[in-house]
């Protein structure tokens, strides 16, 4: 496995094109703007080396017998399933943020269920050349960003429908040593901080759309990638030299438009080509393990509770009746998401290439909790930090030698309790509810993993309803 | 001289300081016990320090050993007691 500052150093030799406010980034790993997500990722690395968390953080690889890194693992049992739960809040908790290295994970999990199916209904040998390029990725201990959104144009029309064809990425062209690919993928997680991409179809396909049933993986510099990096709201925070105003002082999360322009992909690469019959199986799959993924919220959720808990102590505000019910609210809410995460994966089962599968149900159940009760805690989280979290001065004018003092005196809350101190926690809630951080926290809660009315569609269709009505029925004495 | 390993949980949501209890468990055995990486096979014993009761931490690779088991922080105590009377120290 890699320690941290190896991660760091392998990221220094790759040759990423990534433009971030217009320019090319000529030091990805040192920007201030991007820095702030190594280091989240980094701390996937270094946990992975403290015996206090390793437990989690580690696994045993089935197709090498050796010590791994959990993010590169494919889940060979349902405690398998729970340990990544409870590893995706632990770092949450850690970090404060999106740690970024789960969607990977969840790609190749998916993957080994995929390219199995499809081999066994047409022959190929797409099972064998992932595990080959699964165990490159366990031995180099990579971060792999999972590739699944496209772009997609108008809504309301199919891949092959689209006025421009690249709306969904495709191939381009075929060859004797593999393919072509053009198009985009949207809102990647950590894509500038992967060493590879993974790319998988975004929707279930018909016949026409299958020059875009594709999935691959690639080198994340290899030719013809560009990157273009995602604002976040007061991103510009992390340019200012103190540290006050960014509420999270070291880690962040970050997105981006990749951009595949003619890139070519070996076939050793290609995990599906044109089995358009197995795109929407894929998608389910990789859904179903991101939707489980989202324990990280509650470990997040866990750093804003305890944030207010401190807003309330050092204003004097923690007494009251109603900030107690609304904390033990806030609780009851991110437990209620963590259950989820732990049932989907409890009540997973073992597919035919021999992986754990999250129970698909539960694990959308759980996700449709995490499109509703981030936002909630967040609103208690605002309504006990008061208003001061929006209306606050700037660190410089809590430094500045002409006003400075009116700072400290004005936004004093307990008489033992450094101004400062305030400042910085309600910058906290702030970075998480509304800042950078709330990307990850909030709208990533609503639309990653697929937007509400995806798992709504996937609980319909996975519900047995028909011995629900049976039971009614013979309950009540209706014989038809 | 006791040759004792430690095992912890992956601490997702621990309930005590686990690492603090360890430091209290090594200062209230220093000079009675030698603490070893957990690999180490000459170690006769094994503290497993879990974060809650789940008690969810693998100890399959320490199953030849004596094992003793800590939920929480009173158990760093009780476990100082166990390894004296045990080992009449
Ligand atoms: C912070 C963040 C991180 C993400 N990380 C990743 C990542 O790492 N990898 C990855 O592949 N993806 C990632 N995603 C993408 C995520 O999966 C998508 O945002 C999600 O699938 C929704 O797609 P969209 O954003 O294009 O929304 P849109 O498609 O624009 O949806 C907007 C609204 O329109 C509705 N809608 C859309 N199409 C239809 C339709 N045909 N019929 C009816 N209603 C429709 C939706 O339900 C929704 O309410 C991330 C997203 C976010 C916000
Ligand atoms: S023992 Fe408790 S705190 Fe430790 S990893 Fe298991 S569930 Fe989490």
């Amino acid at each position: 496995m890699k320690t941290g500052k190896e991660y760091e150093e392998s990221l220094r030799k790759l040759n990423l094109n990534v433009y971030l406010f217009g320019k090319k980034v000529a030091n990805v790993v040192d920007d201030p703007i991007i820095r702030p997500s190594m280091n989240a990722v980094k701390m996937t690395y270094e946990m992975a080396a403290m015996p206090e968390y390793e437990d989690l953080m580690t696994a045993t690889s089935h197709i090498t017998g050796k010590k791994i890194n959990r993010f590169t693992h494919i889940h060979q049992s349902t405690t398998d399933l729970v340990k990544k739960t409870k590893m995706e809040r632990l770092l949450g908790a850690q970090t404060g943020c999106c740690f970024q290295r789960c969607v990977g994970m969840d790609a190749m999990n998916a993957l080994s269920i995929t390219t199995f199916n499809i081999d066994k209904k047409y022959g190929t040998e797409y099972n064998k050349r992932f595990l080959k390029y699964l165990e490159f990725v366990q031995a180099e201990d990579l971060v792999c960003d999972g590739a699944m959104t496209d772009p997609k144009g108008d809504r309301a029309l199919a891949p092959s429908q689209q006025k421009d064809p690249d709306m969904f990425l495709h191939v381009v062209e075929e060859r004797a040593d593999g393919i072509v690919v053009t198009g985009a993928k949207a809102h990647q997680t950590g894509a500038v901080n992967s060493h590879e991409i993974i790319v998988m179809p975004t929707i279930s396909m018909r016949e026409e759309d299958k020059d875009y049933a594709i999935s691959f993986a690639l080198p994340s510099d290899a030719k013809g990638i560009t990157y273009i990096y995602g604002r976040q709201s007061c991103d510009t925070r992390k340019l200012e030299k103190g540290l006050l105003d960014r509420g999270n002082q070291i880690f962040g999360g970050h997105e981006a438009l990749v951009v595949f322009e003619k890139v070519f992909v070996p076939w050793e690469r290609v995990f599906m080509y044109k089995e358009y019959d197995f795109a929407g199986e894929l998608v389910e799959n990789f859904a179903s393990y991101h939707r489980q993924s989202y324990a990280c919220k509650v470990g997040v959720g866990d750093v804003l509770i305890g944030a207010t808990q401190v807003a309330a102590d050092y204003n004097g505000a923690n007494k009251a009746s109603h900030v107690k019910d609304k904390i033990i609210e806030m609780n009851h809410l991110n437990e209620t998401l963590f259950c989820g995460s732990l049932a989907c994966a409890e009540e997973g089962s073992k597919q035919p290439s021999g992986t754990y599968l999250v129970n698909v149900l539960l694990a959308n159940v759980c996700k449709q909790n995490v499109t509703r009760f981030p936002y909630e805690i967040a609103r208690l989280a605002q309504d006990i930090a008061g208003g001061l979290m929006v209306t606050m001065p700037s660190e410089d004018d809590l430094n500045s030698p002409e006003i400075g003092h009116y700072v400290k005196k004005y936004f004093q809350g307990r008489a033992d309790v450094s101004t400062e101190n305030r400042m910085k926690i309600l910058r906290l809630i702030e970075n998480i509810t509304l800042g950078t951080a709330a990307v990850g926290y909030l709208t990533e809660s609503m639309h990653g993993a697929g937007s509400p009315q995806a798992q709504r569609i996937m609980i319909a269709r996975q519900v047995n309803m028909a011995e629900k009505m049976k039971t009614a029925k013979k309950l009540c004495g209706i014989k038809e | 001289m006791l040759k004792i390993g430690i095992k912890f949980c992956g601490g997702c949501n621990p309930a005590f300081d686990r690492v603090a209890a360890v430091e209290k468990i090594k200062k209230g055995l220093e000079g009675k016990a030698e603490f070893v990486p957990l690999n180490d096979e000459t170690s006769e014993m094994v503290i497993a320090v879990m974060g809650c009761g789940n008690a969810c931490a693998e100890l399959g690779e320490t199953r030849e050993k004596q094992i003793i088991i800590i939920s929480d922080i009173d158990g760093a105590d009780a476990a100082i007691e166990e390894i004296k009377r045990k080992q009449k120290v």
